[in-house]
């Protein structure tokens, strides 16, 4: 009936599913990750590296006061309060000495400099040396080869296998499954001595799906997400009960360029350069519309609405910021101008509007006003007025799933009939929902699932165990 | 009056002036079967005469103060029959030709159709007005309608370049483009696979890191050294994400694209190969060695028979043949048993150094004694040998006193087992 049998079976090599690996190697003899695509690492790899943590080493460094508390009510205040708050105050309570974590324990290599992302109300957002998640997904995969946990790799959950008493007892897989067909591979069934954890990740790239739960979200809209992004194992979960959280709350990303597919090599450069140092306008009338460092959600609201066109406006000064210009550059998706008049022929947008708008912006800032958008204007921001000048042109794109399955502050997955725990059944990371509520702050997924990730290893290893077959 | 004689007479002309216009197609080599379709013709001569009816029909005054824009609303049959053409293929310097080939064969069988009519030339000058401003609408618009061919154009291609882009992520082995910065910049599924990274990943990242130091260093050499169009191969190291290496078969090209260098790697992971390789090696070593074993003992078998062969030869020559001889020579039956004895002695003394010792005492033993020292020998019992033999106890006994005597064991504390161990029965 069982082919395999280990202690503990993780699905999905993302940040959570690593996370739990290391954790659970440490409690016991045997784990295994399983992961559907021909390489692992799922979101985590190709996202921005950008990690949120209330009380590090490099706010003391700035002077920058911070607490778990703080970064709550700022998760609170972008989620609209949706946010199941016990969990999200133990991503904010434990992002500090998570992240300490990587860098002590795993050996992560980040820049020297904070960044400020919209929604924060401090800088706290540490960002990897190589500008992306692969900087830290890396360092664990070596991890998990030094502590012999074997990656799996072409191995689709196709089911969640129950016991009698109502358990998790294991799954039932596809080897060798090639992605995304169904019906590639051999069926076989693995059983855990201990626990399943589910780290599967969102599903932004199941259109069908999220159409389903956000009709809005038609299919000719673009994904930041790897391919593997869909939602067969949210749905393998519901089966075995889960309870499902939020499912329609579904972010996009107002950063994504519209000259390059997906993330790309542009959403960083807005991220940490355009919106922070620069502005965001609209082609049609030259003017701004927004505060630039406003939370995702309402950007993406304003630039949606009335059919804008925008791109971001950054000078010589803030592109300094910017991780990824060169290859912005190389590709195309930023473009580089002499003059305000130049990058308004090139975006053909109205000229004696948009230096209006540069103008007033910049006296915002050189009188120390308050803007009217009611962008924070901090200390160190400069006025747009040292060219080069530097564009990118913007298209919000399907970012991150904030809606998942239910857990308790364990980790543990919550049935949807009895309230009460699923026995030996975990779940971390993006397929978790609630955490965010509304709308997720930029760098806080990466806190959230590698927290999670680390209480599900944990937790899951030290169930008691069934005997062997 | 003479206008509608005009027209009249050039529709009635239409099957000459289609001849005509044949020829001289044919003679500019422009004849193309597809275009040169009878119906279309008859429908754009018809367009013409139309345009042309109406330019005769204008009155005198109104013929300095034609507007651009009146032409144009007689061009427009016209116009439309170049759309018409544009969208079945037809290229611009082609309907060009087609009209104004039509138009000068209608203009010079003008005047013979009316040799009176008056204002002719004047008739004539207005329909080359409407021509041209057909023709500059017609050419004006098929660049406006540029940007939508090239978008099909490029559909076209592009669609190729997806193909192309399909079988280039698909194929069996990692292909890497690199650039001058030594960056990555594009790259197929099985190339993400050998690493272990995502596409996004891989693309972007610099491919020395993808290497050991050393085949790093070896690739940045070849790149260097290696002119268009030429190739090498390398065996490198490779490191997959999770830092654990691979042996891996790279060929580097070089191709020169808008005045910059690309190299392509075709990367083939040799883990397997590798393995195998090894297995073979280490088969094959161990059959040489097995082989060298055999030699060496086939060498010292090879020796003792010829060490044996050597002694015996000697003793022969030595010992046997000398007795012969004297056995022969000797009359008297004594001396000659004397002589036998000593020549039992030396045959037997051949077999010395055989693990066996055949000795010289047990040729005196009867062939029952034999018998019983051969049981004695397996390990029977005297009870045993009684069974075996059918004899009597005291009967064993006996030949055991004998044989021990015979032996030169008698009142020796020497077991006879243990004496006839290591002799040869
Ligand atoms: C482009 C991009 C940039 C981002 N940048 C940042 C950032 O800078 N900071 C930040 O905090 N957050 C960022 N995020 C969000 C964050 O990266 C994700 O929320 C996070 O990586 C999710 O981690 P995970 O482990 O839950 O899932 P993933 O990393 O997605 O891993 C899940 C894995 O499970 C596998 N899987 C799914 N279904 C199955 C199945 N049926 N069988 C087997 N395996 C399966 C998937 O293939 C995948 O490999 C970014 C997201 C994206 C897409």
């Amino acid at each position: 009936m069982w082919n395999e049998e280990y202690d503990v079976v993780i699905i999905g090599s993302g940040f959570a599913g690593l996370a739990a690996a290391i954790e659970a190697r440490k409690l016991c003899s045997s784990v295994i990750v399983l992961e559907k695509m021909a390489v692992p690492g799922g979101n985590s790899t190709i996202s921005g590296g950008l990690f949120a943590a209330a009380g590090s080493r490099l706010q003391a460094r700035e002077n920058i006061e911070d607490s778990p508390e703080l970064m709550l009510s700022d998760m609170l205040a972008a989620g609209c309060n949706f946010n199941h708050r016990e969990l999200a105050r133990i991503v904010a309570e434990r992002s500090a000495e998570t992240l300490l974590w990587t860098i002590d324990d795993l050996g992560v290599k980040y820049k020297s400099e904070l960044s400020h992302l919209g929604g924060h109300s401090v800088p706290r957002t540490y960002n990897t040396e190589n500008t992306s998640g692969a900087g830290i997904v890396r360092p664990m995969l070596v991890r998990c080869r030094e502590m012999d946990i074997p990656i799996r790799l072409k191995t689709f959950l196709a089911k969640l296998i129950i016991d009698a008493d109502g358990d998790m007892e294991g799954v039932e897989i596809r080897e060798d499954y090639i992605f995304p067909n169904r019906e590639s591979g051999v069926a076989k069934r693995i059983r855990a001595k201990q626990a399943v954890i589910l780290a599967t990740g969102g599903f932004g790239q199941d259109k069908e799906f999220r159409a389903i739960q956000n009709p809005m979200l038609t299919e000719d809209i673009e994904c930041t997400n790897h391919r593997g992004a869909t939602a067969e194992s949210l749905i393998c979960a519901l089966q075995a009960g889960a309870t499902p959280v939020q499912l329609s709350m579904i972010q996009l990303g107002p950063w994504a360029s519209r000259d390059e597919e997906g993330f790309g090599v542009g959403s960083m450069f807005s991220m940490l350069a355009g919106f922070p140092y620069g502005i965001l306008i609209d082609l049609r009338t030259g003017e701004r519309f927004v505060n630039e460092q406003a939370d995702r959600k309402l950007l993406v609201d304003a630039m949606l609405s009335s059919g804008r066109e925008s791109i971001a406006i950054v000078d010589e000064m803030g592109v300094r910021h910017a991780s990824t210009l060169e290859q912005c550059l190389k590709r195309g998706v930023v473009r580089k101008f002499n003059t305000i008049e130049e990058l308004a022929i090139a975006n053909q947008a109205p000229l004696a509007p948009l230096q209006a708008t540069v103008a007033s912006y910049n006296a915002v800032i050189e009188q120390g006003r308050d803007d009217r958008f009611g962008k924070p204007i901090p200390r160190d921001l400069e006025p747009l007025t040292h060219p080069p000048f530097y564009c990118i042109r913007l298209i919000s794109k399907v970012h991150h799933c904030m809606g998942g399955i239910r857990v308790n502050p364990k980790a543990q997955v919550i049935r949807i009939d009895s309230n009460q725990p699923i026995g030996r059944f975990y779940a971390a990371g993006e397929i978790v929902g609630g955490v965010h509520g509304a709308s997720r702050l930029g760098s806080n997924a990466i806190p959230e699932c590698l927290v999670f990730g680390r209480i599900a290893g944990a937790n899951a290893a030290s169930e008691p165990s069934r005997s062997s077959l | 009056m003479e206008t509608n004689r005009l027209i009249h007479q050039l529709r009635a002309w239409e099957e000459d002036i289609f001849k005509e216009w044949l020829r001289r197609m044919r003679a500019s080599g422009c004849l193309n079967s597809r275009i040169t379709n009878r119906e279309d013709f008859s429908r754009r001569f018809a367009g013409v005469i139309a345009a042309l009816d109406a330019c005769a029909r204008e009155p005198q005054s109104s013929r300095s103060a034609r507007s651009a824009q009146d032409c144009l609303c007689l061009a427009q049959p016209l116009i439309e029959e170049a759309r018409f053409g544009q969208e079945r293929g037809m290229d611009l310097a082609f309907f060009l030709g087609y009209f104004k080939t039509l138009i000068s064969c209608i203009e010079k069988r003008m005047p013979g159709a009316v040799p009176d009519l008056p204002r002719l030339a004047e008739v004539m000058a207005k329909l080359r007005q409407v021509a041209d401003s057909m023709e500059l609408t017609v050419v004006a618009g098929w660049q406006a309608d540029r940007p939508d061919r090239t978008a099909k154009r490029a559909l076209h291609s592009g669609t190729s370049d997806k193909l192309l882009g399909a079988i280039f992520m698909s194929v069996g082995e990692g292909i890497l483009l690199v650039d001058e910065d030594f960056e990555i910049v594009r790259a197929n599924q099985h190339a993400c696979e050998i690493y272990g990274l995502q596409h996004e990943n891989i693309v972007g990242a610099d491919i020395r890191s993808l290497l050991e130091e050393t085949g790093a260093s070896l690739l940045v050499r070849y790149f260097s050294e290696i002119a268009e169009g030429q190739r090498r191969h390398a065996e490198v190291t490779c490191l997959y994400v999770d830092g654990k290496t691979f042996p891996a078969t790279v060929t580097v090209t070089r191709s020169d694209l808008d005045g910059r260098m690309y190299w392509s790697l075709i990367v083939r992971d040799d883990t397997n190969q590798k393995a195998m390789e090894k297995q073979l090696r280490d088969e094959k070593q161990q059959i040489e060695e097995m082989n060298l074993t055999l030699k060496t003992v086939m060498k010292s078998i090879e020796q003792d028979r010829r060490d044996f062969e050597n002694r015996v030869a000697a003793k022969i020559k030595t010992s046997l043949l000398p007795g012969l001889k004297k056995i022969d020579a000797a009359s008297e039956a004594s001396v000659r048993r004397s002589y036998l004895a000593i020549l039992e002695e030396q045959l037997v003394s051949l077999t010395a150094g055989f693990e066996k010792e055949l000795d010289p005492n047990l040729l005196k033993l009867s062939r029952t004694e034999i018998e019983v020292c051969r049981l004695i020998q397996a390990g029977c019992s005297g009870k045993d040998v009684c069974n075996a033999m059918k004899l009597s106890f005291d009967t064993v006994q006996t030949h055991r006193r004998n044989i021990r005597r015979k032996l030169g064991l008698s009142g020796e504390k020497l077991n006879l087992r243990v004496f006839l161990m290591n002799r040869i029965l």
